[in-house]
């Protein structure tokens, strides 16, 4: 009789233990576009939080090399952040906005510095 | 199988590139100098905008539920990406070769001066 309970006990503890290592081991059935989703999910406040720390720097850079090279910074990333986007989004429309933010980028630039070199914009 | 492979790498080179541009964001807000933002500026434009973008293509080549557009979306960001890696580094050269020359950011916490005009120099 006692035997009998030992072994009851032992199966009940070991069908217990299956039951909790198969949560242990449980994974969601994921297909590839709620993987994409929601890594990108994830990554886009990093991206909005870095955007607000160059937004800072705008404002309160002391001379004009200094914001330009903030906005700098800022159209680059903006441009990456678009293409990000566009996946998360299904529509590629939104990259090429980004191709051409980086070329308006690269313009003004060199604006600038012919206007700081020469004091002129010069056409 | 070699679509998650694809998707995997480029999740992993977007992860990548966040990271840059954070630091990146961070070293432009602390940073002393125009010249030593320059540096972190110049980081977040190749580590935070270059590489997010071919991870972005690889996603896109990778992910089938894109349908046939991915292929441009592919495309053209891989085209961008390459574009930048050649605009932003001639384009933060310039505004520092300007910077430098019309005086207008000081090279305060320098040890040495290398471009300094001595005396009797023209």
């Amino acid at each position: 009789m006692k035997l009998e309970t030992a072994a009851k006990g032992i199966m009940a503890v070991r069908r217990s233990l299956k039951y909790w290592a198969s949560y242990l081991f449980w994974r969601p059935a994921m297909d590839l576009e709620s993987v994409v989703t929601s890594v990108l999910t994830v990554l886009i406040p990093i991206y909005v939080t870095s955007f607000l720390i160059y937004v800072v720097r705008v404002v309160k850079g002391p001379t004009l090399p200094d914001r330009v090279l903030a906005v700098d910074s800022l159209g680059y990333d903006l441009a990456a952040f678009m293409v990000v986007l566009s996946v998360l989004l299904k529509s590629p429309l939104m990259v090429v906005c980004g191709l051409a933010l980086a070329l308006w980028i690269y313009a003004l630039d060199i604006y600038v510095a012919k206007f700081l070199e020469a004091k002129e914009m010069g056409g | 199988m070699i679509d998650l492979a694809l998707v995997i790498v480029g999740l992993a080179l977007i992860a990548v590139g966040v990271f840059y541009d954070f630091v990146g964001a961070i070293g432009l807000l602390r940073l002393p100098n125009f010249f030593t933002r320059l540096h972190a500026a110049t980081a977040g434009a190749i580590g935070g905008a270059v590489v997010p973008m071919i991870g972005a293509a690889l996603v896109a080549l990778g992910a089938d539920y894109l349908g046939p557009p991915r292929f441009f979306l592919a495309g053209a960001a891989f085209a961008s990406s390459l574009l930048l890696m050649v605009l932003s580094q001639a384009g933060s050269h310039a505004i520092a070769r300007a910077a430098y020359l019309s005086g207008e950011a000081s090279v305060e916490p320098a040890l040495y001066d290398a471009l300094k005009k001595r005396e009797g120099e023209v």
